[in-house]
């Protein structure tokens, strides 16, 4: 029998840091803006409450939600979705505030982290949505043959990684194909370009429903469903479109 | 906290060997060259060869995989499509030649833990040629030529004018397998050489027109580029110079940002540039194959999981306690 070519996989990951902190003041709407995304996919909204009837429940009737949650939060909550009972024990000996303190001290520590962990892990406990903000949108240039922009953050290729407790989760976007389409009237479609610099400068701000939860060896992957999303000037924090994504 | 555009990169690089299977491994495809048969010996023209490792093939191929819907974008070589089954695509290869021999399956290539599962990632196929028993004097001589032409870099083609090969990728649950991408290589009769404008007209006609086109000296390189919405791309998309194709050597790129590629290179005779000296053509349906790559190895994970939950129940109730 003769070799066969085989095949040789190799992941190639372009990342880029997403901000942890919640969305500067909102800006005021920008004039334009509001003919700027077409009806036929997507369209302006002023900001829809959080968990509205529209929405409906996430999974397994959740209608909580977290704002911009750290990374420690995020695996509370994913050990959460899953129903995997989470490894506080070891969590507890491998925190440095156990690990590195004279062993007297350290079954008072152990009680405190404890708590904690216990209280975080409560904390998540009806979760179903999230704000989530990502320092950019890395939006593409204009498409005139479709006649719109690639909001490219919010691509199907797209994961935000969190990272504590030695887990790493990763978010998905079910709906990134649709989603990441921002049509764009032809008139519209300099000024905007003019505006964001070549999409550099654009921060987006998501609203996004959990509708699955995959584990995986040392994490897993919460897959979320982008319910509306926000487009800022980095530099000024104008608001540059609010979007509500056709379910 | 990271965002990350993740793309899987698929080379063409390591060796493996066919044989290598265990006993989980799925059946063999009748008509494959990996049909466990003791190996032939002697000497053997190539119909003798094909026939052999063909066995019975059954032409036209049955194909139960739906047809291309009105208006989709054309996405097969020469009737092998994304999305047939591993049996399927085989038997559509074998009947493009009566010598024309599939070996494989092919697995390994994508970085997936299978936990010991046999998952067949595909396989190539390239014409019989005829067997000839040879001489200890010969296979020297043989050798020693190779090694003065590799001293030399002599460059080696890996056809000869007249043949050509396949390479199909598959990905699925063992024996679930379905086409992801496929791509075939021709070399032209000597002699019979097409032109490349009427090989690029005939692509055109098939494939309609085509995103890129580019017509560079010693090369014709062609490429039809789809986005998941089966969109076609145009120059002022995003996806233009990202969505990448595949050939009759294997080696895909699989991104869920991508769609349908179909890519085409021709190349023509070093004495006349108007006329081609060979052709490869391949298709990739990236989104679904990236998708189709992500739930096996879910799948295979889950599996694993309850397979080992079984046996820590069956441990617990039947396992002897320790002696203490």
């Amino acid at each position: 029998m003769r070799s066969l070519p085989g095949i040789l996989l190799a992941t190639t990951l372009v990342a880029a840091c997403g901000s942890s902190e919640p969305p500067s003041a909102a800006g005021q709407p920008v004039a334009g803006a509001a003919s700027a995304a077409s009806p036929g996919s997507s369209q302006d909204v002023a900001a829809a409450p959080a968990g509205s009837a529209a929405t409906g429940p996430a999974l397994g009737g959740r209608t909580g939600e977290l704002v911009n949650p750290d990374n420690n939060t995020m695996v509370f909550l994913y050990y959460h979705l899953a129903g995997i009972t989470p490894p506080i024990d070891s969590w507890i000996e491998q925190d440095s505030r156990v690990k590195f303190v004279p062993a007297i001290e350290k079954a008072a520590q152990r009680t405190a982290i404890r708590g904690e962990l216990e209280a975080g892990l409560a904390a998540v406990g009806g979760v179903g949505f999230i704000r989530l903000s990502l320092s950019s949108a890395n939006l593409s240039d204009y498409d005139p043959t479709y006649g719109e922009f690639t909001v490219r953050a919010l691509a199907p290729s797209s994961v935000v990684e969190f990272a504590g407790f030695g887990q790493k989760v990763s978010l998905k976007f079910a709906n990134g194909r649709t989603a990441q389409i921002w049509k764009v009237q032809p008139e519209d479609a300099q000024s905007i370009r003019d505006r964001v610099g070549g999409g550099r400068n654009v921060e987006l701000d998501t609203y996004l429903k959990i509708t699955a939860v995959q584990p995986g060896p040392g994490g897993g992957t919460i897959t979320t469903q982008i319910l509306e999303y926000e487009m800022q000037e980095a530099r000024t924090g104008t608001t540059i479109v609010r979007v509500q994504v056709p379910q | 906290m990271r965002l990350l555009q993740r793309a899987f990169l698929l080379m063409a690089a390591a060796v493996a060997l066919a044989a290598c299977g265990g006993s989980d491994q799925p059946k063999p495809t009748p008509g494959t060259a990996a049909s466990a048969r003791p190996a032939p010996s002697g000497n053997a023209s190539a119909e003798e060869v094909a026939e052999e490792a063909r066995g019975k093939v059954k032409c036209p191929a049955k194909i139960k995989m739906p047809k291309r819907a009105d208006g989709a974008p054309v996405d097969d070589v020469i009737g092998v499509r994304p999305g047939m089954t591993y049996e399927e695509a085989a038997n559509v290869v074998m009947c493009t030649n009566d010598l024309m021999v599939v070996t494989g399956p092919i697995t390994s290539g994508f970085k997936i833990q299978t936990y010991g599962n046999t998952v067949r990632q595909g396989f190539t196929a390239r014409l019989a040629e005829p067997r000839v028993e040879k001489s200890s004097k010969q296979i020297m001589k043989e050798m020693q030529d190779d090694m003065i032409a590799r001293s030399g870099n002599a460059v080696r083609y890996d056809l000869a004018p007249g043949q050509s090969k396949w390479h199909v990728t598959t990905m699925g649950m063992p024996g679930q397998e379905i086409v992801v991408a496929a791509g075939r290589e021709e070399w032209f009769e000597e002699g019979r050489n097409p032109t490349v404008a009427s090989v690029s007209e005939a692509l055109i006609k098939k494939y309609g027109a085509p995103s890129m086109d580019q017509d560079n000296p010693g090369q014709r390189y062609m490429r039809w580029i789809y986005d998941p919405l089966a969109r076609p791309v145009t120059e002022t998309s995003p996806l233009y110079n990202r969505c990448g194709g595949t050939g009759g050597s294997g080696g895909v790129n699989l991104s869920p940002d991508c769609g349908l590629v179909v890519q085409a290179q021709l190349i023509p005779t070093r004495d006349n540039p108007a006329l081609a000296r060979s052709m490869e053509v391949g298709v990739v349906d990236q989104a679904n194959g990236y998708e189709r790559v992500t739930a096996t190895e879910q799948s295979l994970e889950q599996m694993e999981q309850q397979k080992r939950a079984k046996a820590v129940e069956d441990a617990a109730k039947n396992a002897d306690a320790p002696t203490l």
